[in-house]
């Protein structure tokens, strides 16, 4: 897994679920149009799983759309963060502003939690990758001399 | 197909929109309403006949075809909701039933458990206010159209907002139904009109009046303690009123006292009295309020409620303005 992507995109998510808030918050769009919004803002063009549920919802119910789209998007975050990712479905659109806020504050939690972690492995197990992968170039070297 | 009947059922599921589809094309043409209602069958209602469908709806697909009408976004139209209505894309509406949710101030904050749907068809009819045009010499001005749940009387403010295209009209639509705005857009023809949509009345008309310059204000539906307070708005102010009330009949119009109230502010010069649902859109009879209040016996409005056992209305009778008198409350001979 790619420890870099992983920080990022979950980074990216982070700001994802901040939008959809305020939008919701401020603008009580509906989700057809907060989709089209995301689509346009370059700040989530890395996010190529919006492309899919905007064309999705054109042929299913929106929760629908949204869990094909991550199913099918050729991510770098963990399985429990796409879990995550996916159970948005439920709570976007399925309630009122209020209580779709707060059930994103938690996600918005949760997704924190997870950069935390990734940005910690990043540190860390980066490090030892990139120490490992100079040790292992010295050997080949060594072993060819 | 129907392009109304497709226009609405096409914001069902899938499964739900396949089933209507079947319905005969003669019946799709002349719907009116589509009834979806938990645990019983799908109705048609179209000519004042019931088509029904043989498919028994369960809780689940009341509530699917509940977040499918909302686009899978309820918090957008959580206000329409509390309210009873979602407005549709095509000036169509869906009336809801379900469970009331209060607050501890015993104001409804929402609904859940809905249990049945009612999917009006909107077909905005023009001409249907010609007849009221040519009766009044085009005078359309504090003009109160009284008629029965489903007589016409939207459809006809509808197109008397359409015919004062070149006027500038402020229309004040609580409830959607005069110009079915969706995203901002009028789904129904409204002309140059400028569209207040989804305001409550008192707050709309004030608006109207310092910001939009309007020589008439049209709303729906007017009723209420609040709506007085709205009507004086009004009065005084330079600007018409046409609105609309809930009566079966000119009786059941002087029993209520908020109308009466309403019709004391003096906003109102005439009332237009429709046949009913079964001649929608008709006019029965015009009341001029002075001759109301002259009939009264005093300038005090007094109790309408007393049998008029000697005031009848003038049955309108389809002749050439010339030869109509509009001052109509007078006895049959």
């Amino acid at each position: 897994m790619n420890l870099k992507m992983n920080q990022k995109q979950i980074e990216k998510l982070i700001q994802l679920v901040n939008w959809i808030k305020t939008e919701i918050r401020y603008t009580q769009s509906e989700i057809y149009d907060i989709v089209k919004d995301l689509l346009n803002n370059n700040n989530f063009k890395s996010l190529s799983f919006l492309n899919d549920v905007k064309n999705n919802m054109n042929s299913m119910p929106f929760p629908t759309a949204w869990k094909t789209a991550i199913t099918s998007w050729n991510s770098s975050i963990l399985k429990e963060d796409e879990e995550l990712l996916s159970s948005m479905a439920n709570i976007l659109g399925a309630s009122d502003s209020t209580g779709q806020i707060s059930a994103l504050d938690h996600i918005e939690k949760r997704f924190e939690a997870s950069y935390e972690v990734a940005k910690n492995l990043c540190q860390t197990k980066g490090k030892l990758y990139k120490s490992l992968g100079i040790l292992m170039g010295l050997a080949v070297c060594v072993i060819f001399i | 197909m129907d392009v109304k009947f497709s226009e609405i059922i096409q914001k069902l599921p899938d499964k739900i929109e396949h089933i209507l589809l079947k319905t005969p094309i003669d019946i799709q043409k002349n719907a009116r309403e589509i009834r979806l209602r938990a645990g019983r069958k799908i109705c048609v209602i179209y000519e004042n006949k019931l088509y029904s469908v043989n498919k028994i709806l369960d809780s689940a697909e009341i509530q699917e075809c509940f977040k499918s009408i909302c686009g899978y976004s309820v918090h957008t139209h959580l206000h329409e909701i509390i309210h009873g209505f979602i407005t549709m894309s095509g000036g169509h509406r869906a009336g809801l039933a379900g469970t009331a949710i209060y607050d501890e101030n015993n104001k409804l904050i929402n609904l859940r458990a809905i249990s049945s749907i009612n999917l009006r068809i909107s077909r905005q009819i023009c001409g249907v206010a010609q007849e009221l045009i040519d009766i009044l010499g085009g005078e359309l001005g504090k003009l109160l159209i009284v008629g029965a749940p489903a007589s016409g009387k939207t459809t006809l403010l509808t197109d008397i907002v359409k015919h004062l295209g070149c006027r500038t009209v402020s229309v004040v639509d609580s409830r959607g139904e005069i110009a079915s705005c969706l995203n901002g857009i009028p789904q129904h023809n409204v002309g140059n009109a400028d569209v207040f949509d989804c305001w409550n009345k008192e707050d709309a008309i004030v608006s109207a009046i310092k910001a939009m310059s309007p020589e008439f204000i049209v709303c729906d539906e007017i009723g209420n303690e609040a709506d007085i307070k709205a009507v004086e708005a009004c009065v005084g102010a330079g600007v018409e009123l046409i609105a609309t009330a809930h009566a079966g009949n000119f009786q059941d119009m002087v029993k209520r006292n908020v109308i009466k109230k309403i019709l004391k502010t003096g906003a109102f010069e005439n009332i237009a009295i429709l046949k009913g649902k079964f001649e929608p859109c008709k006019v029965e009879s015009i009341v001029k309020v002075s001759e109301l209040f002259a009939r009264a016996g005093h300038s005090d409005f007094g109790d309408l409620s007393r049998d008029y056992g000697d005031i009848t209305l003038c049955e309108f009778k389809n002749e050439p303005k010339a030869n109509r008198e509009i001052n109509t409350i007078s006895k049959l001979d």
